[in-house]
């Protein structure tokens, strides 16, 4: 990482735009890593969910245009960000998107990570399979001890990246996480079963989703920000990667049709009043129920 | 063709989620012409294998699995067992059904959406390399193509999924199919379980605290607790009130931090995503990512303060009032018509 770092000391530095074209010849020092160990947490712009949504001619708008980091992302980067401060892991946050994603992947740099890495040139409507064979190319190259990263997006819900991105990768996984500690060189993870915890102990090196009950992910300070404009943020093409050719090429095994609005529930009787009125309507609606027992 | 339901057996009873995954199979089985098959995995699968022949599988692939943790009966295997589990029978039942002379028939495999379920759907798709279709509300297939239905962006949307291949999995929405007997002659099959390697992971230890055995997806009746409920009067209320409606409790993201109940109760996009019967919620205002948990239960009847809570926008009956008025009086009502 040496060069990545000296190329950005200089003039650059003070132009973070420029370090977009820190192209690909920086990837290779990453076999040079230095004796740091390093979570890799893998990370996805996606849009603001949780802003209005509006329906256009089969596609989806929402009122907030402004993308965001996928909130369970976040919690995996809080959570490397914890763990880096108590055990000394170097925090490496990758993305796969467009030039203009490395805007939410620098809000990580201002989060705290000490560095990106944007994976541009994704292939068309790549699907969890896809994103997953180009994250394992990734990590294969770059040798983390550890990937932390969301159960899954809060745009698809589909949750299956991380468990792929395991099996690939022949490594032990952990889902769901809702606690995470490092002790005697192994990952300790507390995971929400069905209907109990589990600790899972995972040597190095693993991969863990996390849930978004994990922790609130900090917000970037100021200082923080300034300083995200210092730290190293590397573009690299995925044709670029090992493997690339056939990477940049792949198929998403599952497509996306359509898209139509969630069929409305009709709307219901609000019921105000005094307490009698507002209790026999609550009698009336659990004895339509047969199941509460109430009605029989 | 044929339509196999992925059973994981970890439990005494089996599932109604594996129920529903059977319904499903014999629907899709019957309008594409295959076979259903139930692919029991686990340290209870010879136990649950003729159940599975009451509900259409007409063929037992039948897998004993070792279990990592036992604990408060609840047992637990890592995920990677699962995933190795699935890959072998996936192989030996190919071979079987090549060696009577059929070619290699299309193969739909269809799982349920428990949080075991999705730590190993992911790995599974990977390792056999087909299409992987999560959490899907409906589908259909003819041997080749899948259309499956599955609601996205915290369940605002509906949105069409394709799928081809002659292997393709689906793990299939809880409490949306109604389970159906319809008993069939079954022949079984049994398989050895293959040689797991962890990669040095080890089951540590299973915290299932005392009571907490509830399964939320399973349950008919669910009580939504939020933020309305605020101190152990009214969380003695709601207690009471469960029993007499045999409900479950659930909580919402408010009460994962309150700390007054357990974080396996959690409904929402983040945690357990429900379809009851009866969904009553009793203070909670209608967050996007708990409504996402709940939003396909048959029935919602809400209870909150405040006239505008969007939760009485998706609620079947919205009670406007307090609820440290309305549950003691509605706990009176109900003690006596059932005295």
């Amino acid at each position: 990482m040496q060069h990545a770092r000296v190329l950005n000391s200089g003039k650059i530095q003070n132009e973070w735009t420029s370090i977009w074209h820190i192209q690909t010849e920086a990837f290779f020092l990453y076999s040079d890593m230095s004796q740091d160990r390093t979570i890799l947490v893998c990370a996805k712009e996606t849009p603001d969910t949780y802003s209005d949504l509006s329906f256009s001619g089969g596609s989806v708008q929402f009122s907030n245009p402004r993308p965001v980091l996928n909130a369970y992302d976040a919690s995996a980067l809080e959570e490397a960000l914890v763990l880096s401060e108590a055990h000394g892991f170097r925090v490496h946050v990758v993305m796969i998107g467009p030039e203009k994603a490395s805007e939410t992947l620098r809000k990580a740099l201002a989060m705290g990570a000490d560095e990106a890495t944007l994976l541009t040139d994704a292939p068309k409507d790549a699907d969890s399979a896809v994103i997953a064979k180009i994250l394992a190319a990734f990590v294969e190259q770059f040798g983390p001890d550890a990937v932390i990263m969301g159960r899954q997006s809060q745009d698809t819900d589909v949750g299956l990246a991380g468990g792929m991105l395991a099996d690939h990768l022949q490594w032990p996984w952990t889902t769901n996480a809702i606690g995470i500690r490092f002790e005697q060189e192994a990952f300790w993870v507390k995971r929400q079963g069905d209907s109990a915890q589990e600790w899972i102990d995972s040597p190095m090196p693993c991969l863990i989703t996390c849930s978004n009950n994990l922790n609130d992910p900090r917000i970037p300070t100021l200082k923080g920000i300034m300083a995200s404009k210092k730290k190293p943020m590397h573009i690299v093409a995925i044709d670029s990667l090992p493997g690339g050719d056939a990477l940049s090429t792949l198929a998403p095994s599952t497509t996306i049709e359509s898209l139509t609005p969630m069929p409305e529930r009709a709307a219901g009787e609000l019921v105000e009043g005094d307490l009698e009125t507002l209790v026999e309507a609550l009698m009336k609606g659990l004895g339509s129920i047969p199941e509460t027992g109430v009605g029989s | 063709m044929r339509v196999c339901a992925v059973i994981p057996c970890f439990q005494e009873e089996l599932r109604s989620s594996a129920l529903e995954v059977l319904t499903k199979a014999t629907i899709v089985a019957s309008s594409s012409g295959g076979r259903v098959e139930a692919w029991l995995v686990g340290p209870t699968a010879e136990k649950h294998s003729s159940k599975a022949a009451q509900y259409g599988a007409a063929t037992l692939r039948v897998m004993e699995l070792e279990v990592d943790s036992e604990a408060k009966g609840v047992n637990v295997s890592l995920g990677r067992r699962i995933v190795d589990a699935v890959d072998e029978l996936m192989t030996q039942s190919t071979a079987e059904l090549a060696t009577e002379g059929a070619p290699q028939p299309p193969s739909l495999l269809l799982f349920d959406n428990t949080e075991l379920t999705k730590d190993v759907l992911g790995a599974c798709g990977a390792r056999l390399d087909v299409p992987v279709i999560a959490d899907v509300v409906d589908l259909s297939w003819d041997g080749h193509q899948c259309i499956a239905q599955r609601p996205t962006y915290a369940s605002k949307v509906m949105s069409k999924v394709h799928a081809e291949g002659s292997v393709i999995l689906c793990s299939i929405r809880a409490g949306l199919f109604e389970p159906d007997e319809k008993p069939v002659k079954a022949t079984t099959h049994r398989y050895k379980s293959p040689q797991t390697d962890l990669l040095g992971q080890v089951l540590k230890e299973l915290v299932a605290p005392e009571g907490d055995t509830v399964d939320l997806t399973e349950a008919p009746i669910i009580i939504g607790v939020g933020r309305g409920i605020a101190d152990e009067t009214g969380k003695d209320l709601v207690a009471k009130l469960a029993t007499l409606i045999r409900g479950e409790i659930a909580i919402s993201r408010a009460h994962f931090e309150s700390g007054m109940y357990s974080h396996t109760l959690l409904v929402g996009q983040s945690g357990k995503v429900v379809a009851p019967r009866l969904y009553l919620a009793l203070g909670i205002s209608g967050s996007i990512q708990h409504v996402a948990g709940m939003s396909e239960s048959h029935t919602i009847i809400a209870i909150n303060k405040d006239p505008e809570a969007p939760i009485f926008d998706l609620a079947d009956l919205g009670i406007v009032g307090d609820l440290y008025q309305i549950l003691p009086a509605l706990i009176h009502a109900l003690e006596s018509t059932q005295a």
